[in-house]
């Protein structure tokens, strides 16, 4: 056991993501997967760089997308253009908490988080910091699970639209902000997937899970 | 590599796909699942019959797609005035509401993806059953692999819930056949991811040869 668990890549294997069969590889190349000839790589070609694109950029789109309206709802001719932040505060003030909190998690707070969650994981990777690694890859599985939950206002505006157009008695009309939130969900879904949680494991020997098993690799004092 | 032993033919290896750790393949009994010792990410799971599981479930989503994308979601009476929407019908009116990049996008998650995850699945797993191994196989694969994170059916069911609770106070609401329809063809995506092991797959197509 003297040479402890080792990683594929130390090893000269690439994973294949697709298929996951390992394939020899050597670093910085890309090759076919020997099973499914799809493009693999030991890490995914300029991860954190691609990922940090699109983190700026979802941070920038999520600006028009707060502050324009992602709908109108019209009843009577009479209605105002709501945002994301102003729909979920309608829904607090009409007694309906559960559901405003559903709504005000899925599109406001899952796009920060996963966005800041993202920074931290790009930072503490490219500055090595001590972090625990396993808890930085729950905080990535977390980030890559959450995201898709965001697209939950955007499926209720068009839900509204498809159902209420009844002229002059209700209409919903979509706004701007709904064009700008559905690029920042579809941002942060490629940034997660351009991010590859590999690299968070890299920097530390691969038999260290946490800093809290560092006593058992110490040699005994007695 | 001076210090380890012989290592194994590449067949016999796993590497966990979020940490790179080298384990030794091992068999799974079914509901089994092989996490990675070190950070703890599902490597395998072991699932009975994956290639029959796949088969009809993939099936019965099929014969559900149409329905629950044709059939109203819901309809509302205001006033008495009645209107009823499908998913499909959603979409074309957000496209006609001057947003087609918003609606294509709905278009994926809610429709195109979910469909094409459903006829690759059953196109692979029909063929992989029969022993007919046609060479575009794998490239099916992958695409399935790759177009299943696009699909967010679930997604949607809450949102039409959401829906709901936004519209009852404003008008009379039914639940359209339509929706029973939509719950069934989730279930039946999400059945897909967790009660078949995609590796099963790759095994059956038995491409394992250029070493």
């Amino acid at each position: 056991m003297s040479a402890g668990p080792r990683t594929a890549a130390a090893e000269g294997l690439g994973l294949c993501l697709a298929c996951h069969a390992l394939t020899p590889c050597p670093p910085g190349r890309r090759v076919a997967c020997r099973r499914c000839g799809a493009a693999l790589a030991l890490r995914k070609p300029h991860s954190l760089r691609r990922t940090g694109y699109y983190v700026v950029l979802g941070f920038l789109f999520l600006i028009p997308a707060n502050l324009y309206p992602i709908m109108t709802i019209l009843q009577f001719g009479r209605g105002e253009p709501s945002t994301i932040v102003g729909g979920v505060a309608k829904l607090w003030s009409q007694g309906l908490w559960g559901i405003a909190t559903i709504v005000f998690v899925a599109s406001v707070v899952v796009p920060l988080a996963k966005l800041f969650g993202l920074c931290l994981l790009l930072y503490s990777v490219h500055y090595q910091t001590e972090l625990c690694p396993l808890n930085r890859t729950r905080l990535f599985r977390l980030v890559d699970f959450l995201g898709r939950w965001s697209m939950l206002d955007i499926f209720v505006v068009t839900l509204l639209v498809g159902l209420v157009h009844l002229g002059q008695v209700a209409l919903v009309l979509p706004g701007l902000g709904a064009l700008a939130f559905v690029a920042t969900v579809i941002i942060t879904l490629f940034a997660a997937q351009s991010f590859d949680p590999r690299l968070i494991w890299d920097a530390h020997s691969a038999d260290e899970a946490c800093d809290d098993n560092d006593s058992d690799e110490k040699p005994p004092h007695a | 590599m001076d210090a380890s032993p012989a290592t194994p033919p590449l067949d016999q290896l796993h590497a966990c796909p979020a940490c790179d750790l080298l384990l030794a393949a091992q068999p799974l009994n079914r509901g089994q699942d092989a996490c990675c010792p070190r950070c703890g990410e599902v490597v395998r799971s072991g699932r009975a019959d994956s290639l029959n599981r796949a088969f009809w479930i993939s099936s019965a989503g099929l014969a559900l797609f149409a329905p629950a994308m044709g059939l109203p979601l819901l309809s509302m009476t205001l006033l008495g005035v009645h209107e009823d929407a499908s998913l499909t019908e959603a979409i074309i009116a957000l496209f006609q509401a001057g947003f087609p990049e918003v609606a294509s996008v709905v278009a994926v998650s809610a429709l195109i993806a979910p469909f094409l995850n459903l006829w690759l699945m059953f196109g692979v797993s029909w063929s992989l059953k029969r022993r007919y191994r046609p060479r575009i196989l794998p490239s099916l694969l992958r695409l399935n692999h790759r177009i299943r994170e696009w699909s967010m059916l679930e997604v949607f069911l809450l949102g039409i819930l959401v829906s709901i609770i936004k519209l009852a106070d404003m008008s009379e609401l039914v639940v359209g056949l339509g929706l029973y329809c939509f719950i069934g063809l989730m279930l039946c995506t999400l059945l897909l991811e967790s009660a078949v092991d995609e590796h099963d797959f790759w095994q059956a197509l038995g491409g394992e040869a250029r070493p």
